[in-house]
């Protein structure tokens, strides 16, 4: 039981967190608001999961969360190798930039 | 003497060939930019002894970023009426560096890419040929064009077509980033032969054979960017 409340507490957490961290997509916020509230219906609502199970044809409710947990994974890597992809492409962009601010710098120092 | 035509060398821990390269290409041209991307060796110090314009990158980011800054770079020269891509690693020769600079005078053409594929091909190691061929054959699949080769480099290009060609991949990939570009915007285009010199040190400083899987990539991602 102990643990019951403590899990139920961590996902009540999460899911006041995801109203007042600032996210940089409206997408991450509803994925932490969304998970957390799995996760308290995970715990206390084990019937209806089973019958949200038998309503979409996969059978338990244990499974059920299983391909919610890949989906959500596959979705968390592709959102971050994005979002990496959108940081490297603004290092790249800095880096040249200053490559030839230096230079020109450099120019202007020699020339006064 | 070229006044008016830039060699642009990238270059990524060069220490071994780069002053040997600067040095014989100094005799031709007047002119050499050299883009260091984040050399962790003594290039550097190399560079700094030498009479060429240096850009550094704090970082390494790869031949394509090293080539779109130097673009950038000499698209701001005025004098400068066109510019030479030449690899740091010895393995292209000045006399072909030159060939290209007397033709992209005297052209109507606004971009010449060199060429292992025209001509003389026996120098090529068998793996690079057909890798290289592979390449080719996609990039001329996507970009609705025709080369004998694609990931060449030695190219001049004229200044005044620097504006249309935006490099937006870092690495290896970018070659084939400019000959799309060069088919999509239509710039005018001509191949020139080239005489590739494969010794051990380039072999191991070029482009890995896996690249090809990377470049295809690219490709692929370029493709789905139209």
């Amino acid at each position: 039981m102990i643990f019951k409340i403590i899990f139920i507490s961590v996902f009540i957490i999460l899911f006041i967190y995801s109203i007042f961290r600032p996210f940089h997509s409206i997408i991450s916020r509803l994925f932490l608001m969304i998970g957390s509230i799995l996760g308290v219906f995970s715990l206390i609502g084990v019937t209806y999961a089973q019958n949200v199970a038998d309503f979409l044809g996969i059978g338990r409710a244990a499974d059920l969360y299983l391909y919610l947990s890949l989906l959500t994974i596959f979705l968390f890597v592709t959102f971050t190798l994005n979002r990496f992809d959108e940081l490297n492409k603004k290092i790249s962009i800095l880096t040249k930039e200053l490559a030839i601010a230096r230079k020109s710098s450099n120019k202007s120092d020699k020339g006064a | 003497m070229f006044d008016n035509i830039y060699i642009l060398i990238p270059v990524y821990n060069e220490e071994q060939q780069i002053k040997k390269v600067i040095l014989e290409l100094k005799k031709t041209f007047k002119n050499i930019i050299v883009v260091n991307d984040g050399s962790t060796d003594t290039t550097q110090e190399i560079l700094d002894s030498l009479d060429v314009i240096n850009l550094q990158h704090c970082i390494n980011l790869g031949q394509g970023a090293a080539i779109s800054t130097g673009f950038k770079f000499i698209n701001k020269i005025k004098d400068a009426y066109a510019l030479i891509t030449f690899d740091a690693d010895g393995q292209h020769s000045i006399e072909d560096a030159k060939k290209f600079a007397m033709e992209i005078k005297n052209c109507n053409e606004d971009i010449i890419f060199g060429s292992r594929f025209e001509g003389r091909t026996e120098n090529i190691p068998f793996l690079k040929k057909i890798a290289l061929s592979v390449v080719v054959f996609f990039t001329n699949k996507f970009s609705k064009i025709n080369l004998t080769d694609a990931h060449n480099g030695l190219k001049a290009i004229k200044i005044s077509c620097l504006p249309k060609i935006n490099i937006t991949i870092d690495g290896f990939g970018f070659e084939s980033q400019i000959i799309h570009q060069v088919s999509k915007k239509g710039i005018a285009y001509k191949e020139m032969p080239t005489n590739t010199i494969y010794t051990e040190y380039s072999k191991n400083k070029g482009q890995k054979l896996i690249n090809g899987l990377i470049i295809l990539e690219d490709l692929f991602k370029m493709g789905g960017k139209k």
